[in-house]
């Protein structure tokens, strides 16, 4: 069994956001050309790291070093190997995902009438959806290869659909932001534009990565303690609640429940509509859930 | 149509909240959302009724999840191991018959013993076999470890939904209720326990009485407990100096 979810999810994804929309700066280009023996200047605007970007690799390794160096381990682990397991793990998933690269470098190299940023986001975005009944999936496996509750699974589910209304918001905003910058009179209001967007988005992007960073801290937690070795903490294949520390697991849980909760309430922030969900009252499962939650507790007990 | 003579308030009992998040019981809820927002009167709920709100929604889900996990799942593999029957072959007649042994014998326990419900073996006995009557049906060739998959799946998606709405509605105070965090004074705990109303109803209703002694403002409090709590509201009324109604009326106790 492995963690998929969180790798693709949100391990580099942030990563990724803040790559394509951050660490960038718009340039522009004055090139004279030649056309019926008549000198034109073509201006052409595009975007440009803003400094020399940290690797993929620094940054999954940073985290991981983060991570680990706080975590209480298993005797049987080291703290360094554990590090480099784990990100080279992700640095070879991210190597894997061509597509997400190639989108990446697309912000870097299209000219800025076709709009690449929102290009990029919608690209997030669209793959998310695309994968989130896999997602889903995924953390059902999980819960029924494990003696752990439900609601903790939960939670990487809530987890899931804040990042997908993020993604969301993200794209509005960057809708706007483009298409005010794409229709400026001159360049210094171009990048007056996209310093804007920069200062609206960027602020989302800290919230998802302090997130990201608890709901991994969690799942690696879960992991190493259900894990003999180096390869079996990458996929460990049942997970026994009895092998965590109560108190730890349940400090960990509340503690990206907490970052969970602001997330969304500074998503909420952005856009009232976009995190209330309803539900399908007519669905066989609402009507169950429906009428047990509303018995006392203590019927809530099959013996036989 | 009334209107409250003067300032007053709602307080809102779990089982309201949990309505109107599940689309339960609407015409009572909208009845009340619709008092609260024509004649501009607060709604509010008590930071125990969210408490209790959350560990509903999360004891149910980890009970359904256990369900599914050790008692479905386990009733299913014993039967196939008891026919020699792969594990990985679709779901058949048999295996719905064997579920259906399953929830037999819990029935027949609850009447034999009288300890616990029928109403919850019931219900996911509906559910379950409602799930596995529909792919049947459709021709789905769907084994255990996919049957029990979707199963999870649908209960993750709903409660996620769930928790989504109740931020919304509770946490974020998005909505029609804004939460009220309230100091119990234990005696006025005591006094509401000593008419045979347990925790935490007796929380929710100290919530709503002190509330009222401390502002001066009239506050009913809205609940669709019929059974431990409006058989109770005259006496309540009565001793207590708070009222407690059935959403439908809320208004008119205002009045």
């Amino acid at each position: 069994m492995t963690f998929p979810s969180v790798a693709p999810l949100s391990d580099y994804s942030g990563n990724a956001l803040r790559f394509g929309l951050m660490e960038i700066k718009p340039v522009e280009v004055v090139e004279t050309v030649k056309k019926f023996g008549l000198k034109f200047k073509r201006v052409t605007r595009r975007f440009e790291s803003l400094r020399p970007a940290q690797s993929y690799e620094d940054l999954v390794t940073f985290r991981n070093e983060t991570i680990f160096g706080t975590m209480q381990i298993p005797k049987w682990f080291d703290v360094d190997k554990l590090v480099e397991t784990f990100s080279q793990h992700s640095i070879e998933d991210y190597q894997k995902d061509t597509e997400l690269k190639e989108m990446v470098e697309y912000v870097r190299k299209t000219e800025r009438k076709s709009r690449p940023l929102l290009s990029f986001v919608q690209f997030m975005k669209n793959r998310f959806e695309s994968r989130r009944d896999r997602y889903l999936e995924q953390e059902a496996r999980r819960f029924l290869s494990s003696n752990f509750p439900l609601s903790f699974y939960n939670k990487f589910v809530v987890f899931d659909n804040t990042y997908y209304d993020f993604l969301k918001t993200a794209e509005s905003r960057v809708r706007r932001y483009e298409f005010l910058a794409s229709n400026a009179r001159n360049f210094l209001m171009y990048q007056k534009r996209i310093a804007e967007m920069k200062r609206n988005v960027g602020p989302l992007i800290d919230k998802l990565d302090a997130c990201t960073f608890s709901c991994l801290y969690l799942k690696k937690y879960v992991s190493v303690w259900n894990a003999k070795d180096y390869k079996e903490a990458l996929s460990p294949g049942f997970l026994d609640v009895k092998n965590v520390d109560f108190s730890e697991f349940e400090k960990l849980s509340s503690d990206f429940n907490v970052k969970l909760r602001e997330f969304r309430e500074f998503i909420l922030s952005y856009n009232s509509e976009v995190v209330r969900k309803e539900v399908d009252s007519e669905e066989h499962t609402t009507k169950m859930f429906g009428k047990l939650v509303m018995l006392p507790s203590s019927s809530l007990n099959l013996k036989r | 149509m009334p209107t409250p003579s003067s300032a007053g308030c709602f307080f809102l009992d779990t089982n309201i909240i949990l309505s109107d998040i599940l689309k339960e019981n609407t015409p009572r809820i909208e009845k009340i959302k619709k008092d609260s927002s024509f004649h501009k009167i607060p709604c509010y709920v008590s930071d125990s009724v969210g408490k209790e709100i959350y560990t509903k929604v999360q004891q149910t889900s980890n009970f359904l999840g256990n369900i599914v996990r050790e008692t479905i799942q386990y009733s299913i593999s014993e039967f196939r191991k008891k026919h020699s029957i792969p594990l990985t072959d679709p779901i058949t007649s048999g295996d719905v018959k064997a579920l259906e042994d399953l929830f037999s014998a819990y029935h027949d326990a609850i009447r034999t013993t009288r300890i616990g419900l029928s109403t919850p073996i019931s219900l996911i006995e509906e559910w379950t076999i409602s799930f596995l009557g529909e792919k049947l049906d459709q021709r789905t060739t769907i084994t255990i470890g996919q049957f029990l998959i979707e199963l999870v799946k649908k209960l993750l998606e709903l409660t996620s939904s769930i928790e989504d709405l109740f931020d919304h509605l509770v946490t974020f105070q998005r909505g029609f209720v804004k939460t009220k965090n309230i100091a119990l004074d234990s005696r006025v705990v005591s006094s509401v326990k000593a008419l045979h109303i347990h925790e935490p109803d007796c929380d929710h209703i100290t919530s709503a009485l002190m509330y009222q002694t401390l502002t001066g403002e009239k506050t009913v409090f809205a609940t669709l407990d019929f059974s431990s709590i409006l058989d109770k509201r005259h006496e309540i009324a009565k001793q207590l100096g708070i009222e407690c109604c059935d959403p439908l009326y809320a208004l008119h106790h205002l009045v």
